[in-house]
């Protein structure tokens, strides 16, 4: 595995601090692209700089989460948001109501949907506009 | 705005589409999908190895392109299987927005009817469909030695030794048919407009110069064989014969479906509409445009540049439609007077007005030409119809008989009379 495919799975997951540390290893010249994975370090890199960076979100990040919010005893909700906080808040905005519990789900939870699997993730792509519901689930 | 999400993933999942595709930046309506693209158009031409995402994540201005999520989203709506699919919504999309763009403009500063015709026209010039392969180009023509030749119809002209030159008027060609004045132009004209008809074609006249009235009695005039006088009062000039007769060949006339179109100075634009109307209204017929004549077409830009940057104009875009409706285009044009101080007085390709720009883009030239229009004395009825460009054939002269007082033009019914030089 090269590095260049971990920093691709970084970005392509949004995984933001390894995105930013490789890209700062990688613009400091202490790694390359075409390395081998054995011999990124991270120890050589600046923290001080990676942080800033990060905090500054250099690499344009917004990455969006799906929540499960807990309406009542079978009725869960799933939003699509930035933050936990985002989707509380989308959530009581929406109906009106605390929700009972708020969990960070994986986006690449698999669910049946008529006969294909989709992810959350692949469903994420069908909204243009965050905040948003992603459905719901009723347990019996 | 998916759609162009959607466009954008798929070039950058299959980057060899870039190439491929008629959209260009501007066509886009996001700024930063724009700005995308033009990266992606200059990341294709670089030629870096590397993936399209590392290197922009290494671009300053990250910011402007929505940043790495807006990137990695776009890749999620790639369907590279579809982008055919998905360049044609692109391009209906930005068609519908320059429309409303080009509409308003036009309401608030008073825009010529012709100018908005033009603009609206340009908006549509962008296809997608003009590309193709020459592997699907050869599949297409693979079986052809083993095949049985399906006759291509053509318009025919009505005169059967000129459709033995030319197999008739082909689709997307332009035909200049010229000649001095009064030599018979418009009676061949509508000779050719009547046997296409006739033919099951959807003959379309846009008469710049002569009224609707005069059309209609010149073609009744021809085509019952009646003096062309006596048109100017039938009740009292025609024969109980001829009186007749009448009713059918109003009725066989009306079977060719002419359109006349005779508004005076239409311009090219202003023809292609209406073509484009016509061609709804009859969807089962397949359109032949005549025009009489070139100069009279209206062009543009009335005051700026010359009648032979005029003619180019028209020259082109007559070309232009032909091809767009893939039908075939016949213009009649007027000759200059250096024709009458020649011995021979038989017409050259040099001697079309404003000729430079017509020589090129027409693929067939005919011009006409009577002994009889120079020595009244001759009673030799022969019209000659001198094929001197054929884009795709002979070049040669075509007897036919030509009837003045009718306007009648028919066969010679004897012995070949075609003299074919290449």
């Amino acid at each position: 595995m090269l590095v260049k495919d971990v920093y691709l799975d970084a970005v392509m997951y949004e995984e933001s601090a390894l995105a930013h540390l490789i890209h700062h290893l990688i613009t400091e010249r202490k790694v390359s692209l075409e390395d081998s994975l054995s011999v990124l370090d991270f120890e050589r890199a600046d923290m001080q700089k990676v942080t800033e960076m990060i905090r500054q979100n250099a690499l344009g990040f917004q990455k969006i989460n799906v929540y499960s919010l807990k309406k009542n005893d079978k009725t869960f909700i799933f939003i699509f948001a930035a933050s936990r906080q985002a989707a509380v808040d989308y959530y009581t905005y929406t109906f009106r109501q605390r929700p009972l519990n708020c969990h960070e789900l994986s986006l690449d939870y698999e669910m049946s949907r008529g006969k294909e699997v989709i992810t959350f993730r692949a469903l994420k792509s069908e909204f243009e506009k965050f905040p948003a519901i992603a459905g719901h689930f009723e347990r019996y | 705005m998916m759609g162009e999400k959607a466009f954008l993933g798929c070039l950058m999942k299959a980057s060899y589409l870039i190439q491929d595709t008629v959209i260009r930046p501007q066509h886009l309506a996001e700024t930063r999908n724009r700005e995308i693209m033009q990266q992606m158009i200059e990341f294709n031409i670089s030629g870096k190895g590397n993936d399209f995402l590392i290197t922009m994540s290494f671009k300053n201005n990250l910011d402007a392109f929505g940043g790495m999520s807006y990137l990695n989203e776009l890749q999620a709506h790639a369907d590279v299987e579809k982008f055919h699919e998905i360049e044609k919504l692109v391009l209906e999309a930005w068609k519908e927005r320059e429309k409303k763009n080009i509409l308003t403009l036009a309401a608030s500063h008073d825009w010529e009817i012709s100018q908005v015709i033009s603009k609206l026209d340009k908006i549509n010039e962008v296809r997608l469909e003009d590309h193709k392969s020459i592997t699907q180009a050869l599949a297409d023509v693979y079986e052809a030695p083993w095949q049985e030749v399906e006759l291509s119809i053509s318009a025919t002209t009505g005169i059967k030794q000129l459709d033995v030159m030319t197999s008739g008027f082909q689709d997307g060609e332009v035909t200049i048919l010229a000649a001095r004045p009064s030599m018979g132009k418009t009676d061949v004209m509508l000779h050719f407009a009547k046997a296409a008809g006739w033919a099951g074609y959807l003959p379309l006249l846009f008469s710049l110069e002569m009224p609707e009235k005069s059309i209609t009695s010149r073609l009744i005039a021809s085509t019952g064989g009646f003096n062309r006088v006596k048109m100017r009062n039938p009740k009292l000039l025609l024969s109980q014969s001829q009186k007749d007769r009448w009713p059918s060949i109003i009725g066989s006339l009306n079977k060719t479906t002419i359109q006349i179109f005779d508004g005076a100075s239409q311009t090219v634009a202003e023809m292609r509409a209406k073509t484009r109307k016509m061609i709804h209204q009859f969807p089962m017929k397949k359109p032949i445009i005549f025009i009489d004549y070139l100069t009279l077409i209206g062009t543009s830009h009335k005051d700026a540049g010359n009648s032979h940057m005029q003619v180019t104009e028209i020259s082109k875009s007559l070309k232009a439609m032909a091809k767009e409706f893939s039908c075939p285009v016949v213009c009649l044009a007027q000759l200059n007077r250096n024709v009458e101080s020649r011995m021979n007085k038989r017409p050259m390709m040099s001697d079309i007005r404003e000729s430079g720009s017509v020589e090129q883009d027409a693929d067939l030239i005919v011009f006409l030409y009577r002994e009889k229009y120079y020595d009244q004395s001759e009673g030799n009825p022969m019209l000659e119809l001198i094929v001197c460009k054929n884009r795709n054939g002979p070049v040669g002269t075509v007897m036919a008989k030509y009837n003045e007082c009718t306007g009648k033009i028919e066969d010679l019914p004897e012995s070949n009379e075609t003299k074919v030089s290449s």
